[in-house]
Protein backbone atom coordinates (compact mmCIF):
# COMPACT_ATOMS: atom_id res chain seq x y z
CA UNK A 1 0.00 0.00 0.00
CA UNK A 2 1.49 3.43 -0.79
CA UNK A 3 1.33 5.55 2.28
CA UNK A 4 0.34 9.04 1.90
CA UNK A 5 3.50 10.02 3.08
CA UNK A 6 5.37 8.40 0.34
CA UNK A 7 3.12 9.69 -2.48
CA UNK A 8 3.88 13.58 -0.73
CA UNK A 9 7.54 12.86 -1.79
CA UNK A 10 7.03 11.40 -5.17
CA UNK A 11 5.37 13.88 -6.67
CA UNK A 12 8.19 16.19 -5.57
CA UNK A 13 10.70 14.35 -6.80
CA UNK A 14 8.96 14.48 -9.92
CA UNK A 15 8.30 18.12 -10.18
CA UNK A 16 12.18 18.57 -9.28
CA UNK A 17 13.51 20.24 -12.23
CA UNK A 18 10.14 21.39 -14.16
CA UNK A 19 10.26 25.11 -15.08
CA UNK A 20 7.17 27.39 -15.17
CA UNK A 21 6.04 30.76 -16.86
CA UNK A 22 3.24 32.83 -14.91
CA UNK A 23 1.39 35.38 -16.67
CA UNK A 24 0.26 38.31 -14.62
CA UNK A 25 1.53 38.82 -10.67
CA UNK A 26 -1.27 40.60 -9.45
CA UNK A 27 -3.93 38.93 -7.94
CA UNK A 28 -3.96 35.25 -9.29
CA UNK A 29 -0.58 35.77 -9.78
CA UNK A 30 1.20 37.02 -6.83
CA UNK A 31 -0.60 33.98 -4.97
CA UNK A 32 0.58 31.57 -7.50
CA UNK A 33 3.74 32.77 -7.14
CA UNK A 34 3.99 32.60 -3.38
CA UNK A 35 2.71 29.14 -3.95
CA UNK A 36 5.09 27.77 -6.85
CA UNK A 37 8.91 29.38 -5.03
CA UNK A 38 8.54 26.46 -2.35
CA UNK A 39 7.51 23.45 -4.54
CA UNK A 40 11.14 23.15 -6.03
CA UNK A 41 10.44 24.03 -9.33
CA UNK A 42 13.68 24.92 -10.91
CA UNK A 43 12.78 27.91 -12.85
CA UNK A 44 9.61 29.98 -13.15
CA UNK A 45 9.38 32.97 -15.57
CA UNK A 46 7.06 35.64 -13.75
CA UNK A 47 5.77 38.46 -16.79
CA UNK A 48 3.44 41.83 -15.71
CA UNK A 49 3.93 45.53 -16.80
CA UNK A 50 1.91 46.84 -13.92
CA UNK A 51 3.17 49.07 -11.21
CA UNK A 52 1.52 48.53 -7.96
CA UNK A 53 -1.18 50.78 -6.87
CA UNK A 54 -3.14 51.71 -3.61
CA UNK A 55 -6.25 49.96 -5.59
CA UNK A 56 -3.94 46.54 -5.40
CA UNK A 57 -3.72 46.44 -1.57
CA UNK A 58 -6.92 44.83 -0.85
CA UNK A 59 -6.41 41.81 -2.56
CA UNK A 60 -2.91 41.42 -4.60
CA UNK A 61 -0.16 39.31 -2.19
CA UNK A 62 2.89 41.85 -2.85
CA UNK A 63 1.22 45.13 -2.69
CA UNK A 64 2.07 46.91 0.98
CA UNK A 65 3.09 50.22 1.29
CA UNK A 66 6.68 49.58 0.46
CA UNK A 67 5.70 48.23 -3.26
CA UNK A 68 3.76 50.85 -4.04
CA UNK A 69 4.91 52.03 -7.60
CA UNK A 70 7.21 49.36 -7.99
CA UNK A 71 6.48 46.76 -10.87
CA UNK A 72 4.62 43.89 -9.79
CA UNK A 73 6.63 40.93 -11.71
CA UNK A 74 9.84 42.35 -10.26
CA UNK A 75 8.81 42.79 -6.44
CA UNK A 76 7.51 39.15 -6.73
CA UNK A 77 10.49 37.85 -7.90
CA UNK A 78 12.77 39.33 -5.53
CA UNK A 79 10.31 37.46 -2.92
CA UNK A 80 10.62 34.18 -4.88
CA UNK A 81 14.42 34.25 -4.83
CA UNK A 82 14.26 35.72 -0.97
CA UNK A 83 12.78 31.80 -0.34
CA UNK A 84 16.49 30.26 -2.52
CA UNK A 85 14.58 27.56 -3.75
CA UNK A 86 14.00 28.27 -7.40
CA UNK A 87 15.35 30.68 -10.02
CA UNK A 88 13.18 33.49 -10.91
CA UNK A 89 13.17 35.72 -13.51
CA UNK A 90 11.23 38.61 -14.12
CA UNK A 91 9.88 40.16 -17.13
CA UNK A 92 8.63 44.35 -16.75
CA UNK A 93 6.52 43.97 -19.62
CA UNK A 94 2.73 42.45 -20.89
CA UNK A 95 3.31 38.84 -22.27
CA UNK A 96 3.46 38.95 -26.11
CA UNK A 97 4.27 37.03 -29.35
CA UNK A 98 7.62 38.52 -29.05
CA UNK A 99 7.80 36.10 -25.40
CA UNK A 100 7.36 32.97 -27.12
CA UNK A 101 10.77 32.41 -27.86
CA UNK A 102 11.85 32.79 -24.40
CA UNK A 103 9.54 30.40 -22.69
CA UNK A 104 9.39 27.67 -25.32
CA UNK A 105 10.87 25.22 -22.91
CA UNK A 106 8.56 25.72 -19.64
CA UNK A 107 6.57 22.50 -18.85
CA UNK A 108 3.41 24.32 -18.39
CA UNK A 109 2.33 28.03 -18.34
CA UNK A 110 -0.12 29.32 -15.61
CA UNK A 111 -2.67 31.90 -16.21
CA UNK A 112 -3.37 34.66 -13.91
CA UNK A 113 -3.51 37.48 -16.45
CA UNK A 114 -6.68 39.56 -16.20
CA UNK A 115 -8.10 40.29 -19.76
CA UNK A 116 -9.43 37.73 -22.28
CA UNK A 117 -7.06 39.27 -25.55
CA UNK A 118 -3.79 37.60 -23.54
CA UNK A 119 -5.98 34.75 -22.78
CA UNK A 120 -6.35 33.61 -26.19
CA UNK A 121 -2.67 34.39 -27.11
CA UNK A 122 -1.45 31.94 -24.14
CA UNK A 123 -4.08 29.55 -26.22
CA UNK A 124 -2.09 30.32 -29.42
CA UNK A 125 1.48 29.52 -27.46
CA UNK A 126 0.57 26.87 -26.02
CA UNK A 127 -1.16 25.23 -29.39
CA UNK A 128 2.19 26.79 -30.76
CA UNK A 129 4.33 24.47 -28.68
CA UNK A 130 2.22 21.63 -27.02
CA UNK A 131 2.80 23.49 -23.65
CA UNK A 132 -0.15 22.66 -21.59
CA UNK A 133 -2.39 26.44 -19.68
CA UNK A 134 -3.83 26.16 -16.32
CA UNK A 135 -6.36 28.45 -16.80
CA UNK A 136 -7.46 30.22 -14.19
CA UNK A 137 -9.80 33.54 -13.88
CA UNK A 138 -12.07 35.53 -10.62
CA UNK A 139 -14.29 37.45 -10.80
CA UNK A 140 -16.40 39.42 -8.02
CA UNK A 141 -17.44 36.44 -5.78
CA UNK A 142 -16.48 33.61 -7.99
CA UNK A 143 -14.19 32.22 -10.08
CA UNK A 144 -13.32 29.32 -12.18
CA UNK A 145 -9.76 26.99 -13.81
CA UNK A 146 -9.43 24.39 -16.42
CA UNK A 147 -6.56 22.65 -17.77
CA UNK A 148 -6.12 23.38 -21.07
CA UNK A 149 -3.97 20.91 -23.46
CA UNK A 150 -2.95 21.66 -26.66
CA UNK A 151 -5.51 21.06 -28.98
CA UNK A 152 -8.65 21.76 -26.41
CA UNK A 153 -9.75 25.18 -27.22
CA UNK A 154 -11.34 25.06 -23.65
CA UNK A 155 -10.43 29.21 -23.64
CA UNK A 156 -11.99 29.54 -27.28
CA UNK A 157 -15.41 27.94 -26.20
CA UNK A 158 -15.18 29.96 -22.80
CA UNK A 159 -14.62 33.36 -23.83
CA UNK A 160 -16.89 34.07 -27.72
CA UNK A 161 -16.85 37.53 -27.25
CA UNK A 162 -15.03 40.49 -25.02
CA UNK A 163 -16.57 40.46 -21.26
CA UNK A 164 -17.24 42.77 -19.24
CA UNK A 165 -14.38 44.32 -17.05
CA UNK A 166 -14.35 42.30 -13.75
CA UNK A 167 -16.00 43.12 -10.53
CA UNK A 168 -14.14 43.84 -7.29
CA UNK A 169 -13.37 41.21 -5.11
CA UNK A 170 -11.82 40.01 -1.71
CA UNK A 171 -8.17 38.20 -0.90
CA UNK A 172 -9.84 34.84 -0.80
CA UNK A 173 -11.27 34.54 -4.21
CA UNK A 174 -7.89 34.78 -5.77
CA UNK A 175 -5.90 33.00 -2.98
CA UNK A 176 -8.21 29.81 -3.61
CA UNK A 177 -8.34 30.15 -6.93
CA UNK A 178 -4.76 30.42 -7.35
CA UNK A 179 -4.68 27.38 -4.84
CA UNK A 180 -6.28 25.38 -6.93
CA UNK A 181 -4.29 26.09 -9.81
CA UNK A 182 -1.30 25.12 -8.25
CA UNK A 183 -2.73 22.08 -7.31
CA UNK A 184 -3.50 21.18 -11.00
CA UNK A 185 -0.59 22.37 -12.01
CA UNK A 186 1.31 20.19 -9.47
CA UNK A 187 -0.62 17.00 -10.50
CA UNK A 188 -0.16 18.00 -14.14
CA UNK A 189 3.62 17.96 -14.01
CA UNK A 190 4.13 15.00 -12.06
CA UNK A 191 1.35 12.91 -14.17
CA UNK A 192 -1.30 12.70 -11.81
CA UNK A 193 -4.92 13.29 -12.60
CA UNK A 194 -6.36 16.33 -13.37
CA UNK A 195 -9.06 18.30 -15.03
CA UNK A 196 -9.99 16.74 -18.18
CA UNK A 197 -10.13 18.47 -21.57
CA UNK A 198 -13.34 21.06 -21.65
CA UNK A 199 -14.08 20.75 -17.38
CA UNK A 200 -14.22 23.77 -15.87
CA UNK A 201 -14.10 23.68 -12.31
CA UNK A 202 -16.16 26.73 -10.61
CA UNK A 203 -16.47 28.03 -7.15
CA UNK A 204 -19.09 30.18 -6.34
CA UNK A 205 -18.11 32.12 -2.91
CA UNK A 206 -21.48 33.85 -2.73
CA UNK A 207 -23.23 30.88 -1.57
CA UNK A 208 -20.14 28.44 -1.35
CA UNK A 209 -20.99 26.57 -3.92
CA UNK A 210 -18.76 23.87 -6.02
CA UNK A 211 -19.00 22.60 -9.16
CA UNK A 212 -17.17 20.84 -12.48
CA UNK A 213 -19.13 21.74 -15.62
CA UNK A 214 -18.48 20.44 -19.42
CA UNK A 215 -17.97 23.61 -21.80
CA UNK B 1 -41.96 25.56 -17.65
CA UNK B 2 -37.96 26.03 -17.63
CA UNK B 3 -36.17 25.96 -15.05
CA UNK B 4 -33.01 28.48 -14.99
CA UNK B 5 -30.08 28.35 -12.76
CA UNK B 6 -27.60 31.26 -12.45
CA UNK B 7 -24.20 31.43 -11.62
CA UNK B 8 -21.82 33.88 -10.96
CA UNK B 9 -22.21 37.42 -11.52
CA UNK B 10 -25.31 36.54 -12.58
CA UNK B 11 -27.24 35.35 -9.37
CA UNK B 12 -25.28 38.44 -7.75
CA UNK B 13 -26.89 40.97 -10.40
CA UNK B 14 -30.19 38.98 -11.29
CA UNK B 15 -30.16 38.97 -6.95
CA UNK B 16 -31.73 35.04 -7.53
CA UNK B 17 -30.38 31.36 -8.00
CA UNK B 18 -33.43 30.06 -9.94
CA UNK B 19 -36.07 31.36 -12.36
CA UNK B 20 -38.72 29.91 -14.26
CA UNK B 21 -40.21 30.66 -17.40
CA UNK B 22 -41.33 29.60 -20.56
CA UNK B 23 -39.19 29.74 -23.58
CA UNK B 24 -39.43 27.83 -26.87
CA UNK B 25 -35.91 28.31 -27.70
CA UNK B 26 -32.00 29.71 -26.20
CA UNK B 27 -32.79 32.30 -28.35
CA UNK B 28 -36.06 33.28 -27.09
CA UNK B 29 -35.34 32.67 -23.49
CA UNK B 30 -32.59 35.03 -23.68
CA UNK B 31 -34.88 37.74 -24.94
CA UNK B 32 -37.19 37.35 -22.06
CA UNK B 33 -34.64 37.21 -19.66
CA UNK B 34 -33.64 40.94 -20.77
CA UNK B 35 -37.51 41.88 -20.94
CA UNK B 36 -37.43 40.65 -17.13
CA UNK B 37 -34.14 42.52 -16.18
CA UNK B 38 -32.49 44.45 -18.73
CA UNK B 39 -29.16 45.09 -16.75
CA UNK B 40 -27.54 42.40 -19.51
CA UNK B 41 -28.28 43.02 -22.69
CA UNK B 42 -29.47 40.40 -25.04
CA UNK B 43 -25.52 40.62 -26.76
CA UNK B 44 -24.22 40.09 -23.39
CA UNK B 45 -26.51 37.37 -22.25
CA UNK B 46 -25.28 35.72 -25.73
CA UNK B 47 -21.65 35.16 -24.67
CA UNK B 48 -22.85 33.09 -21.74
CA UNK B 49 -21.99 30.03 -20.95
CA UNK B 50 -25.09 28.10 -20.89
CA UNK B 51 -26.07 23.80 -20.34
CA UNK B 52 -28.85 22.89 -21.14
CA UNK B 53 -29.84 19.57 -19.17
CA UNK B 54 -25.63 19.56 -18.37
CA UNK B 55 -24.89 19.78 -22.21
CA UNK B 56 -23.36 22.72 -23.36
CA UNK B 57 -25.69 24.42 -26.09
CA UNK B 58 -22.81 25.11 -28.79
CA UNK B 59 -22.62 21.40 -28.72
CA UNK B 60 -26.76 21.75 -29.55
CA UNK B 61 -28.27 23.50 -31.53
CA UNK B 62 -26.19 26.80 -30.53
CA UNK B 63 -29.02 29.56 -30.07
CA UNK B 64 -31.57 27.47 -31.54
CA UNK B 65 -31.36 24.70 -29.13
CA UNK B 66 -35.52 23.98 -28.85
CA UNK B 67 -36.49 24.30 -25.20
CA UNK B 68 -39.17 21.81 -23.39
CA UNK B 69 -41.06 22.02 -20.29
CA UNK B 70 -38.72 20.21 -17.52
CA UNK B 71 -35.83 21.59 -18.91
CA UNK B 72 -32.68 22.68 -16.80
CA UNK B 73 -30.60 25.51 -18.37
CA UNK B 74 -27.51 26.82 -16.51
CA UNK B 75 -25.94 30.20 -17.40
CA UNK B 76 -23.43 32.16 -16.37
CA UNK B 77 -20.68 34.48 -17.60
CA UNK B 78 -17.43 33.54 -17.89
CA UNK B 79 -14.82 35.58 -15.52
CA UNK B 80 -11.95 37.13 -16.85
CA UNK B 81 -10.09 38.70 -14.13
CA UNK B 82 -6.61 37.41 -12.65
Amino acid sequence: MVKAVDLIEDIKVKINGKSIAVIGAGGLGGYIIGLTSRLGLSKIFIFDGDLFTTSNIDRQLYCQKDTLGRNKAEVAAESCSAIGVTETIAIQDYFGEEYFDLIKDVDCVVDATDNVTTRRLLEKFGEAYSIPIIHGAIDGMYGHVAVVRPGDKTITKLYRVEVRKPGKTFSFVPSLIASIQVSQMTKLLSGGRTLRKGELLIVDFATSNTQIINI
Amino acid sequence: MIKVEFFGLYRLNYGMAEWETDAKDINDLLKKLHAFNPFYTVKELKNSIILVNGKNFMDLKKYRTKLNPGDEVFIMSPASGG
